[in-house]
């Protein structure tokens, strides 16, 4: 049987070839897909891994009741093939597909998410996602240990096909949180099978998306080969994948110029400049590619300490800070200046009335406002010290600041870098009067940014507090309305930007370089490689190609 | 002699002890944990998270569960690297980083001797200037300079070398040549100060009085005593250019040990920390012993009784 | 025998004169001069320091000016050395950097050699039991993590400069100290420690004027490799914070800054790298000369 479902997929692959015919690609003899991937996996176990090179794999190791569409970032089906939605918003029932399978072949069931989410949940497995689940009525009691009995969390089986999920709230981002990783499926028969985090190693995991683990070499590669059980095999066109650990950027940059890497997981912040106008000058194919990713880069201030305790310092300095050399002629890959604190996502998006450049009007302002907070022309301002973990990007872009600041207002900043876990540790205990930091949505919906600063949340880390904007934030998360939800948010992001804890300055890319032999496949035609703002890559509809010169 | 090696061996226990106890207690006093992200884990996840790696126990209980788990050899699992133990990763990277090392040290002691005897043969003349400036060169260019330039040169431009990875046999050779470099420099330097201060030293002298011809001179009793500085220097080296260096197998991309000394402390995943500074601590006492061995051999006034 | 014994008695009758030192150095001093490549690199050496000093009246650009709507040039007449890619003119980046490199590369290395030269002067001339706890207790501070030293001091004592040369010369005296205890363990059986040894001189008195006089040419030599160590280590302390601090620069961060832009703004590179060889090479000229000219055996040709 299996051997069968394997020659199958061997058949859809050869002829799917034909169709592309049209174009000056064809498809390659040799379909190995190279990724730089930055880091070395930490783990691979869907549950419990947080980072962005294990999300990478993760995203085509395992798949959830949903996947999301490659551009909308809109749920479609996957694991379940339909769904329904209670009038209230509160209950879910997923069919599972019939030919669901893990990729050792065992049919993958209802029971196996309700497995796989209590044991997410269960504070002796200590995932750090966990909170993704506590939307999931009970969820948050069971994983606090408030309540012992897992059976009580609202995930069941009703039949080997039905799933029914109970929420505490009506949740719309709900389906987009089903296609995240924390979410997935992990196969029981598994996971039971070995002791810690054992399972996860090289012949020992299964999988149930679109390719399986066949080799995993600590900081040599990682191999992904097609999975021959996935219900969807003749999508997967890749025969395997190599991630590579590609911690050093210029090294990536020289793998990719020698050919042995297809997309890289970054390009060098001094090398930008060097392709971005390859890019514009040159003819043929440009393998650079900037792509927004659904993140901010920003400043905290603390607004417990003088003299950043006062709205009016805090505008000041925001006020004075050019955006757009910063993105422009520092960091030039092709970053959008940030006038607020939440990325635009579909359907949401906030203008707010700060600078991208600095103003003579801007500067008049800031310092008016200096004046009447009692530091007349920066007087009394006292040692304002920029914190940032040490970087080239944030060291540089701290440096520019700081000489703005003094040119633009005539102020003294210092600067201090510290290792991450140091600069993690004093961001916690808030010894800072200004720090820097970024935050990477988990789901394409403002609340992954704005529920940040409700008062005494966990990463609010500014000290700051407002009722109106908790109340905001609360009353978007009771309705499944989009335009009360989204309207709600804006009240809320107009007080932040009003108070400003946050110093805004810009919303990130990601910059790659990518080979013209991989394209992606849409309706049988191929066509060029493109990112969301997620940058979530399943390489099901990929292809390897060779160019008709 | 065969009492003194004993002796010393025991000594390793003792020393790993110390080393374990204060490694302990120093990285934990650090700020920062391995469970520390930007996105900041919830207080009650973070509790499960400790009382699964038992960090919820007291310090000194934890010290003693740890010591406990040495002694059997284990040295637990990795905090970072999850489904890995630290034994496991270190088996696994070890003898990559050993390799690279053994050549890169082979390299260094060649080079370095030669042209450290070549400048001593004739001080203060253009041959001694040359090869010393030279040699300062690769003191000058530390590693991070020197690889990226050999990385464009050999395997870019010319395509003589895989950029990095480490696939084929001549992956070694870049990384190689990269950490020998300086070490060859070193090296270099030591030989011709060790050569010069014995040369006028009244048995070579002697020797020369006899009539032994110059090369003889130099091999026989010259080598000999002028080799010191260079072989005290070569116990820590041969420690440190063995476990591999994180500067080289970052550039090169090579699946080493030596990247870990330093990132395992800047991930506070501490059972790796404990692991590699352990095993670093018994190289650097076999090598010193293997170094002391050698001093006995090159100078015969030295005796261990 | 009597050739050894012959031979013992010139050497003793040498050591008084040495010991009166005025003359020692004065002699070594002369032979100095006259090397010619020592005394180039120590005039380079006073001018590499002349210009540290002055650095505020010689750069043309404050260090903490930037420009990023001129970004990265290359070397002209009004940026000698270029500008970074934030504006900065290279040259006020490289001598303001020269301070830093320099005093780390003088004050640290002092403190390795303090340490080093009498620990390992202690170990390998006490000898036995003393010795072997001194080199286990070597061995367990080379293998300690170093980082977490750095991060506790600086959580202790905050973030500064003086740490930075405290810390730099802890970890760099441990080889100093391995390399000075083998020269004296070869030496302390030579013929003349042993008379003056037999003839009552107290030991402290025959390590500091028998023992480390003769283990100061290597040791000169190996103070040549660990300037240009710390100097370099510097910039891996500025990693952990605890280096200099942004928009100040040394040349340790000079250099690692300038890999990144190899390709792109090579001059970012080779200006810092430049400076900092040919200090390097001013010492280690400088190094041979004194090595030389304290040889104690040199005054005999």
């Amino acid at each position: 049987m299996a051997a069968a479902v394997r020659l199958l997929g061997i058949f859809l692959s050869i002829v799917w070839v034909a169709e592309a015919s049209a174009q000056s690609y064809t498809a390659s003899k040799d379909q190995t897909l190279n990724i730089g991937n930055g880091a070395e996996p930490k783990e691979l176990d869907p549950a419990l891994a947080t980072g962005t090179p294990e999300a990478h794999i993760l995203d085509n190791l395992f798949e959830g009741l949903t996947a999301l569409d490659e551009k909308t970032l809109d749920p479609i089906p996957a694991i379940a093939e339909s769904w329904t939605v209670s009038p209230d918003g509160k209950i879910y029932t997923f069919k599972i597909r019939k030919n669901a399978k893990w990729s050792d072949g065992k049919n993958l069931t209802a029971e196996d998410f309700v497995w796989s989410w209590r044991r997410a949940l269960n504070p002796m497995t200590a995932a750090e996602y966990a909170y993704q689940l506590y939307y999931i009525k009970n969820g948050e009691q069971f994983n606090k240990g408030q309540l012992k009995d897992p059976s009580l969390v609202g995930v069941k089986a009703l039949d080997p096909y039905t799933l029914q999920v109970e929420l505490v709230n009506p949740t719309p981002f709900f389906l987009k949180l089903t296609a995240f990783h924390a979410l997935n499926p992990v196969p029981p028969h598994v996971v039971s099978k070995f002791p810690g985090q054992e399972w996860t190693k090289e012949g020992n995991l299964v999988s149930n998306g679109p390719f399986k683990l066949t080799e995993w070499k600590l900081n040599r590669h990682i191999r992904l080969e097609a999975n021959p059980f996935y219900w969807d095999r003749a999508a997967v066109k890749l025969k395997d994948i190599y991630f590579y650990p590609t911690e050093n950027v210029d090294t990536e940059e020289k793998m990719f110029t020698a050919g042995k890497l297809h997309i890289t997981n970054t390009v060098p912040t001094l090398r930008t400049p060097y392709y971005a106008q390859m890019a514009k000058q040159a003819k043929g194919y440009q393998p650079y590619k900037d792509t927004p990713l659904l993140a901010s880069y920003f400043y905290r201030f603390n607004v417990k300490r003088k003299p950043t305790d006062d709205w009016r310092v805090r505008r000041a300095l925001a006020l004075t800070i050019d955006r757009k050399a910063i993105v422009e002629r520092i960091m030039h890959g092709g970053q959008i200046p940030a006038t607020t604190f939440t990325p635009p996502v579909i359907g949401y998006s906030f203008k707010g009335d700060l600078p991208d450049n600095v103003t003579p009007a801007a500067i008049a302002e800031a310092k008016k406002l200096l004046a009447e907070a009692g530091y007349p022309e920066g007087k009394g301002l006292g040692k304002i010290e920029i914190l940032y973990n040490t970087n080239e990007g944030h060291k540089k872009i701290a440096v520019a600041i700081q000489d703005m600041w003094k040119k633009n207002l005539g102020i003294d900043v210092g600067l201090f870098n510290q290792e991450w876990k140091v600069y993690l540790d004093t961001q916690r205990r808030m010894d800072f009067t200004i720090s820097r930091a970024g935050w990477v949505g988990d789901y394409p919906d403002p609340n992954t940014f704005l529920d940040l600063f409700v008062t005494n949340g966990g990463q609010n880390l500014t000290g700051w507090s407002n009722k109106d904007y908790d109340q905001y934030i609360h009353q978007a998360g009771q309705t499944l309305d989009q335009a009360k939800r989204f309207e709600n948010f804006h009240k809320a992001e107009a007080i932040l930007m009003k108070e400003l804890p946050v110093l805004p300055i810009y919303f990130y890319t990601y910059n790659r370089l990518v080979s013209e032999h991989i394209k992606m496949i849409e309706n049988g035609q191929f066509r060029e490689w493109s990112a969301n703002i997620m940058q979530r890559f399943v390489y099901k509809n990929f292809a390897m190609v060779d160019v008709r010169k | 002699m065969t009492k003194y090696i004993l002796k010393r061996l025991l000594s390793i226990i003792p020393v790993l002890w110390v080393v374990a106890t204060i490694t302990f207690f120093l990285m934990r006093l650090a700020p920062g944990g391995p469970f520390d992200s930007e996105k900041q884990v919830p207080e009650e996840i973070l509790h499960n998270l400790e009382a699964k790696y038992h960090m919820d126990e007291p310090l000194p209980m934890q010290y003693v569960r740890y010591l406990g788990m040495v002694a059997k050899g284990d040295l637990g699992p990795s905090f970072r690297y999850t489904s890995r133990t630290v034994n496991e990763i270190i088996a696994e990277t070890f003898p990559v980083s050993a390799i690279v090392g053994l050549l890169g040290l082979f390299y260094a002691l060649v080079i370095g001797l030669i042209s450290g005897i070549f400048a001593a043969s004739k001080p203060n003349s253009a041959r001694d200037y040359l090869s010393m400036a030279f040699s300062m060169l690769g003191i000058c260019l530390p590693s991070f300079v020197i690889g990226p330039l050999f990385m464009l040169l050999f395997a870019v431009k010319l395509e003589w070398f895989n950029v990095s990875g480490w696939a084929e046999p001549k992956d070694v050779v870049l990384p190689a040549l990269t950490l020998g470099t300086m070490y060859a420099a070193y090296f270099a330097r030591l030989t011709r100060a060790g050569i010069l201060d014995v040369i006028k030293q009244d048995y070579i002298r002697t020797a020369h009085a006899k009539g032994l011809p110059e090369w003889l001179v130099m091999v026989r009793h010259t080598l000999k005593g002028g080799l010191l500085p260079t072989v005290s220097f070569l116990g820590p080296a041969a420690a440190a250019i063995l476990t591999g260096s994180l500067v080289v197998e970052s550039i090169f991309n090579i699946p080493g040990l030596g990247r870990f000394f330093v990132q395992s402390a800047l991930n506070r995943d501490y059972t790796l920390v404990m692991g590699t500074v352990l095993f670093v601590a018994f190289l650097i006492v076999v090598m010193n012993l293997l170094v002391d061995v050698a001093y006995a051999f090159l100078n015969p006034r030295i005796s261990y009784d | 025998m009597t050739e050894a014994a012959l031979k013992t008695t010139t050497l003793m009758n040498q050591t008084p004169e040495i010991e009166k030192g005025r003359s020692l150095w004065e002699d070594a001093f002369n032979r100095l001069l006259k090397n010619k490549m020592a005394v180039i690199g120590l005039c380079y050496l006073i001018f590499q320091t002349l210009v540290a000093i002055f650095a505020p009246w010689l750069a043309r650009f404050p260090y903490e000016e930037t420009n990023l709507a001129l970004g990265a040039v290359p070397p002209d007449w009004v940026h000698f050395f270029g500008t970074d890619d934030l504006g900065r003119d290279m040259f006020t980046r490289v001598i303001y950097g020269s301070r830093i490199s320099l005093m780390v590369g003088i004050l640290a290395t002092a403190v390795s050699v303090l340490i080093g030269v009498l620990y390992g002067a202690v170990a390998g001339y006490v000898g036995g039991r003393t010795d072997d706890i001194l080199m286990r207790i070597l061995e367990i501070l080379y293998s300690l993590p170093f980082i977490f030293f750095v991060i506790i001091l600086m959580v202790l004592f905050g973030r500064n400069i003086y740490l930075l040369f405290v810390a730099l010369g802890l970890i760099e005296w441990l080889t100093m100290a391995r390399i000075v205890r083998g020269q004296v363990v070869s030496l302390k059986k030579v013929e003349y420690i042993d008379a003056a040894r037999s003839m009552g001189v107290g030991h402290v008195k025959i390590i500091l004027d028998h023992l480390i006089p003769n283990v100061l040419g290597t040791v000169i030599i190996y103070v040549t490799l660990t300037v240009p160590g710390v100097i370099l280590e510097e910039a891996f302390l500025s990693f952990l914070g605890l280096g200099v601090q942004e928009p100040m620069s040394s040349w340790g961060t000079l250099i690692s800054d300038g890999v990144a832009a190899m390709q792109t703004y090579p001059w970012m590179l080779i200006f810092p790298c430049v400076t900092l060889m040919l200090a390097l090479l001013a010492l280690n000229f400088l190094g041979d000369g004194l090595r030389d000219a304290l040889d104690p055996r040199a005054s005999k040709d």
